[in-house]
């Protein structure tokens, strides 16, 4: 009998432990939002653009700019994968506009010396104005802070960041 | 008439004994103030003799580094005893100027002293008398000039700038001087004092979660860097910057992915043998904040050992993917049971990602101005055609005004032996 209420007891203590949180899967955001903000990050760390309210200084653009690191990698692997494919450059280009990718895109072209024909690369050309790039910042800039983006960022800062002070 | 002088006496009395008070208590008071005085014109005395040779033996030493800065190299010049020992004068003629103002003060401050004009005459003749001897009294008192009141009107104070034989004359009329050469022993102990210190006997980094198992860069002796390059080794553009290294006679340190090792087994012997060092930056780059303790088992231990077995070199560093987790003390305690030294940077180059390789150039020469000692580590990856073509700029950039480039190992073991003379 006496065993058989411990046991019971034991039984009812470990069902009243927490059970650890389950590993939630990291929100997948779209390709343009990743790169855009990224734009928005390094502009910011390289002090070519004002601090924001969630991006005060060059230190939180760099420790946001860690913990994107590994979005943005799965956005260049799954971009250069489709340097190959002529009509999947051709979407690409096709909607860089509205995704406010145009220059990210031509500088990973000319890297990978993707030959871009006549049409393609007077189009990109046409899309890629400085004067868009800077619209595009500015509207991240404005709403950057509020995404669900930036919010997932900053929950996962805390792996990355490094504090040489406090080390 | 009586009966009123009988009233007053006790008043009288009072006020008589009073009276002899006073005397007794102003003659006491006189030689009370002779004395005070006697003491602060000695101590000032004292003191205007130490700054003297404080700064004697200061000048012949800062001859002595004017005259090694061309043919010795910056970080070797602060271990020479010449350096040293200015910095042990410094610190003496800070505390002896010291000394000096707060004599000047408590003779200020006492009004008995600073109300007598005789006082004040000879506080302030003394101090005259003293900065007209040599340009080097003068000089001694450069600093205490607002709070001495010197005047400038002497004729030595003419005199800008001392001349090498101005010193020397001073130095050999010194030399037969007892108390020179007691000031002299005292600064040539201090600064041996000041080399131990430096020296510190117990090693600056060393595999440990703590500081001491993490490295920044922002550690290193002026002008030193140590250039990193991560994810590697991949054929065509870590062959790039392993020949621009060669060419420019530069070493760096390669953070090895050992599954890229695997794929380019050629490639990475190649780094090996170019005598670049070889580092660990886990297995197959994930980010070890998410993988568990198996997964760290996988991308810190087997990484490092399979590593160590195919380049046939020991591993001494490691670099988080990412730099994630590096204040992580389970997986800083993983890298340091594995006999590795965490290397973070302080010059963050955001080569990974796609843009031109100018603003690379720009990005890294503007971090590395900014850096406090121009020293550090800069972070770059191998594994990207935009950082190869950003190389040859970069490299020029490290190879001018006295800037050394070495290995994390070559920066560490100096270091560790406590000796800032960095890598050849």
């Amino acid at each position: 009998m006496p065993v058989k209420i411990i046991l019971l007891l034991l039984m009812t203590a470990c069902s009243s432990l927490e059970t650890p949180p389950k590993p939630q899967a990291a929100k997948e955001f779209a390709h343009g939002e990743i790169i855009l903000s990224t734009q928005l990050l390094t502009k910011i760390f390289d002090q070519e653009m004002a601090p924001i309210k969630c991006i005060p200084d060059t230190d939180e653009a760099s420790l946001l700019l860690r913990t994107i690191h590994p979005r943005m990698e799965v956005v260049q692997d799954d971009l250069e994968a489709m340097l190959d494919n002529e009509p999947e450059i051709q979407t690409l280009i096709d909607k860089c506009d509205q995704s406010c990718t145009c220059p990210f895109l031509d500088d990973l072209f000319r890297e990978h010396l993707v030959v871009l024909n006549k049409k393609m690369r007077k189009m990109l050309d046409t899309k890629k104005k400085e004067k868009d790039l800077n619209a595009c910042l500015n509207y991240a800039q404005q709403t950057f802070c509020e995404s669900e983006l930036y919010k997932a960022l900053n929950q996962e800062k805390a792996d990355f960041s490094f504090d040489e002070e406090t080390e | 008439m009586k009966r009123p002088l009988m009233k007053l006496l006790p008043l009288l009395l009072i006020v008589s004994a009073c009276g002899a008070y006073k005397s007794i208590k102003l003659s006491r008071s006189a030689a009370s103030i002779a004395e005070d005085q006697g003491l602060l014109l000695q101590e000032l005395e004292e003191n205007l003799t130490k700054i003297h040779l404080y700064h004697v033996i200061g000048q012949k030493q800062l001859i002595l580094f004017d005259e090694q800065i061309e043919s010795t190299d910056i970080a070797e010049m602060y271990e020479r005893p010449a350096y040293l020992k200015l910095q042990a004068v410094r610190a003496q003629i800070e505390e002896v100027e010291h000394e000096i103002i707060d004599v000047m003060e408590t003779f200020k401050n006492e009004k008995a002293l600073s109300s007598d004009l005789k006082n004040k005459l000879a506080m302030r003749s003394k101090i005259n008398e003293f900065s007209q001897i040599s340009p080097l009294h003068q000089l001694a008192l450069e600093n205490l000039k607002g709070h001495l009141k010197i005047k400038n009107d002497n004729k030595i104070l003419m005199k800008k700038n001392l001349s090498k034989l101005d010193i020397e004359k001073e130095i050999s009329f010194l030399n037969s001087s007892n108390q020179y050469q007691v000031f002299d022993k005292n600064i040539e102990h201090l600064s041996y004092m000041l080399e131990s210190n430096l020296r510190d006997l117990s090693p600056k980094f060393y595999p440990s979660s703590l500081k001491a198992g993490n490295i920044t860069g922002n550690e290193f002796p002026a002008k030193v860097w140590s250039l990193t390059f991560d994810d590697g080794p991949k054929n065509d553009t870590s062959s790039q910057i392993l020949n621009l290294l060669k060419t420019n006679g530069l070493k760096a340190t390669f953070f090895q992915l050992t599954s890229q090792v695997e794929n380019n087994p050629d490639m990475a012997k190649k780094i090996r043998d170019g005598g670049m060092e070889i580092a660990s930056h886990s297995y197959t780059h994930k980010q070890l904040t998410k993988v568990g303790a198996s997964g760290l088992e996988k991308e810190i231990t087997v990484a490092v050992k399979e590593l160590k077995k195919s380049q046939g070199v020991d591993i001494k560093f490691f670099r988080l993917p990412y730099g994630a987790g590096v204040n992580s003390p389970s997986i800083r305690e993983k890298i340091a049971s594995n006999g590795l030294i965490h290397v973070f940077w302080n010059v963050d180059t955001l080569d990974w990602m796609a843009q031109s390789p100018d603003k690379i150039v720009s990005r890294t020469l503007a971090l590395m101005k900014k850096t406090p000692r121009d020293a550090g580590v800069l972070l770059f990856h191998d594994i990207h055609q935009r950082t190869a073509d950003a190389m040859p700029q970069i490299m020029d950039y490290l190879k001018q005004d006295r800037r050394r480039v070495c290995t994390l190992n070559e920066i560490v073991t100096q270091m560790n032996q406590g000796t800032n003379t960095v890598c050849p």
